[in-house]
């Protein structure tokens, strides 16, 4: 199940993002997260989210799509993550065009993952899949 | 988010962008369409209409959706709400655009895989690297 979670400027989470209408491959759109995200934004570093299964973790055009008009809204930039069963990346919002992101693979055997990384992973149940 | 019936009653409609939250000074038709809303919004901020909000001509409400709030004890007006979308993961029906830049995308990886593949040594310890990281890249594409 894909899930999202805010994540502050400490590196801890804020809000975890887990409706029901959550499904295997989408997370609708939300009254409810854009709240979230709304009353967080003063400490909000990033916000991650799950794809399903255990390939490479890119962006969809939804995803890209997304990330803009939320950092439109804000008026700043944010980090996303994107995570699958085994690997993540950091996605930013780099121009010049509106939708051109750079991406950093994180890498488990030369840097410490973020600890609500592995939670993420464990709320995705990718073991359910 | 939709609670409101359709009435022909005027709205307060308020607008988040840039870090900012304003409501445009007239009432607008409750009834009206969201895409007569984004409409009138991108126009407002665009020549900065909306008390609170930074005139930007720029402004871009493409990818924002319009909330609607039935009147409350607190608050006798309907109220209107854009915001930014929120939704994460594949579309369920991909667009024509879509498919093509997924396709350009993997086509080009494949390019770059036959290069590797003719340009570098086969001892190359380099080579066993870039193909492995293609390869995840490719089989990573979930949503194409």
């Amino acid at each position: 199940m894909e899930v999202a979670v805010l994540v502050g400027e400490d590196g801890e989470p804020l809000y975890w993002h887990a409706p029901a209408e959550n499904s295997s491959v989408s997370i609708p759109d939300s009254t409810e997260l854009w709240a979230q995200i709304w009353e967080h934004r003063e400490r909000l570093r990033g916000i991650a989210h799950s794809h399903p299964g255990d390939g490479f973790a890119s962006p969809s055009h939804e995803d890209i799509t997304t990330f803009r008009a939320i950092e439109l809204a804000l008026g700043r930039s944010l980090m996303w993550w994107i995570t699958t069963k085994e690997h993540a990346v950091t996605i930013r919002l780099c121009g010049p065009n509106p939708l051109d992101f750079s991406y950093l693979h994180l890498d488990a055997e030369r840097e410490s993952l973020p600890r609500w990384l592995n939670e993420l992973r464990k709320r995705s149940k990718y073991d359910n899949e | 988010m939709n609670d409101l019936v359709v009435t022909g009653a005027q709205a307060r409609l308020n607008i988040t962008y840039a870090g900012s939250n304003g409501d445009l000074p007239d009432l607008v038709s409750q009834d009206a369409t969201d895409a007569t809303i984004l409409a009138m919004v991108t126009e407002a901020v665009r020549s900065g209409s909306v008390p609170g909000l930074l005139a930007d001509p720029n402004a871009d409400f493409s990818d924002f959706v319009v909330d609607r709030f039935a009147p409350t004890e607190a608050r006798p007006l309907p109220l209107l709400q854009v915001r930014p979308k929120t939704p994460f993961g594949a579309s369920e029906v991909p667009s024509a655009e879509e498919w093509i830049r997924c396709a350009a995308e993997l086509e080009l990886l494949r390019g770059v895989e036959v290069w590797v593949r003719s340009n570098l040594p086969v001892v190359d310890p380099t080579l066993s690297v870039l193909l492995d990281a293609l390869s995840a890249l490719r089989g990573g594409k979930p949503r194409c």
